[in-house]
């Protein structure tokens, strides 16, 4: 169905229907690998503006969404990579949190979720970017071992092991951390 | 779908959790675009048109991305290029009466849902559900946005769909999980979107029921609205009975089929706010089929019966629905 809708009669991909389509989850996939919205955002634009260049060269949508996520991890990548003042992450776990846990009610439950979600988020910047990419791209963005794969240029079995790793290695840290 | 060790493990769940909260937080439903501009009746194939041309490209990379407005709006902030996409439809303005779904498919709104079951409409089953109650009332919001620039939700079909899905009927464990793109007929005017709903579960969708998106209005630039489920399909769990109908009697007997024997069904009245107008339950027999009585209380207007089975009250394994309209 989406290749219906994200390309011309004349067989061409429309960007501006893949735009609309894809910006929101692009962003989003961009946001967990970059950490930075404004950055996130600029990641996706000069995805489209790469995509731009070459559909004459993609044959349908589908490669075209391929192609953007592609484009969005190795960009992502590249800005981790260029970004001169590393974060410091929280590695921490919150003084009250605990406690917070063994009295919360009601709305202090949405606090204790909420900081349970950034301690995950902040030992998922800590893995090495292989497995950060492998996990963002398996539990958010929900794709097969085998797109992993074709988006990461690894093997299907490189993978599976990344993936363990990684999850391994968030057990790990939010151990260590509890 | 990927399954790193044989056993489901408790940080997948948190993982996924964490992910989906962190993105949707820093990239809301509502964040629009940058560049795009809306404007009143331009077709949606230059409103939000693709400005890039190869000649361009240097300096589209230095402003960012090249978005154009075309038309009523007069320029924009970023370069704007000779358009590539495809010719511009003129603007329909008579009253809507239909849109297609495909070649023998057909979903009738605006003026027909308005008049709710006007001779001639070929399937019943479609009701403007939300977020808007008539066609009048379609006109009077585009009519309010005239000089709004902004983009908005009501333009995107997945926003539509999960809002309802979150807002309205409270199931904030489901969201759109397939989305065919924007329409699913190229540009035309008028077009309808099916779109699978349900969740995620160690990564793997499950679809827990479906729901039919339509414009209300022939054009693109008519916002989405919720019309039922996707009735051109034969869902395992459904609503068998009652049919749409102008004035819903009080109790109504929910009938359907397709759940676990002995599974309980939740079945609730819902009003487009969001309100609970009734709610029962029935016990699935040996052969999945299952029945309740619903004593609803509703304003006058159209409402939603929801009938869900498994899971959570948030995140049902099974849904589906029905409009009714309280006379």
């Amino acid at each position: 169905m989406a290749d219906a809708g994200e390309a011309r009669l004349d067989g061409t991909i429309d960007v501006a229907a893949l735009y609309d389509a894809h910006w929101h989850a692009m962003v989003r996939l961009a946001v967990l690998l970059v950490d930075d919205r404004a950055e996130a955002e600029d990641v996706v634009q000069d995805a489209f503006l790469a995509l731009q260049r070459r559909t004459r060269h993609l044959r349908h949508a589908a490669a075209a969404v391929s192609y953007l996520r592609t484009s969005v991890v190795n960009g992502a990548r590249s800005r981790l990579r260029h970004r001169l003042v590393a974060r410091r992450h929280l590695t921490q776990r919150s003084p009250h949190l605990a406690e917070l846990e063994q009295t919360a009610h009601g709305a202090d439950h949405d606090v204790i979720v909420a900081a349970q979600h950034a301690e995950m988020i902040a030992a998922l910047r800590e893995l090495p970017r292989r497995q950060r990419e492998v996990l963002v791209l398996r539990y958010w963005s929900g794709l097969s071992e085998a797109e992993i794969a074709a988006t990461l240029g690894v093997s299907k079995g490189t993978v599976k092991s990344t993936a363990s790793r990684g999850l391994d290695a968030l057990e790990q840290k939010l151990g260590d951390l509890s | 779908m990927t399954v790193p060790t044989e056993q489901h493990r408790p940080i997948e769940d948190h993982l996924e959790a964490a992910l989906r909260d962190t993105a949707m937080r820093n990239v809301p439903d509502d964040a629009a675009p940058p560049g795009i501009r809306e404007a009143e009746v331009v077709p949606i194939s230059s409103r939000r048109g693709w400005r890039v041309a190869a000649a361009g490209l240097a300096a589209a990379a230095v402003a960012g991305i090249a978005f154009g407005v075309a038309g009523a709006t007069g320029g924009t902030d970023r370069a704007t290029l000779p358009a590539t996409g495809p010719t511009p439809k003129p603007v329909l303005t008579e009253q809507p009466t239909s849109v297609h779904t495909g070649a023998n498919d057909r979903v009738v709104v605006g003026e027909f849902c308005d008049n709710f079951v006007p001779s001639g409409c070929s399937d019943h089953r479609n009701a403007p559900l939300w977020p808007f109650s008539s066609y009048t009332e379609v006109q009077a919001w585009r009519a309010q946005r005239r000089n709004e620039t902004r983009s908005a939700w009501q333009y995107d079909a997945r926003q539509v769909g999960d809002r309802y899905l979150h807002r309205v009927l409270g199931l904030r464990g489901l969201s759109v999980l397939s989305y065919p793109g924007y329409p699913i007929h190229g540009r035309e005017p008028a077009a309808v979107m099916a779109v699978d709903v349900g969740y995620r579960e160690n990564g793997t969708p499950h679809a827990s029921g479906d729901l039919l998106l339509a414009r209300y209005g022939e054009g693109a630039d008519y916002p989405w609205e919720v019309v039922g489920p996707v009735r051109s399909r034969t869902p395992a769990f459904a609503i068998t009975a009652p049919a749409v109908t102008v004035n819903a009697a009080d109790p109504v007997q929910v009938s359907g089929r397709g759940a676990p024997a002995g599974a309980t069904v939740h079945v609730t009245a819902i009003t487009a706010t969001g309100t609970v107008a009734g709610r029962d339950t029935g016990i699935a027999d040996s052969s999945g089929h299952w029945s309740a009585p619903l004593d609803w209380n509703a304003a006058p207007g159209i409402f939603a019966v929801v009938a869900t089975s498994g899971g959570t009250p948030a995140r049902p394994a099974h849904f589906d629905l029905l409009g009714l309209r309280a006379g």
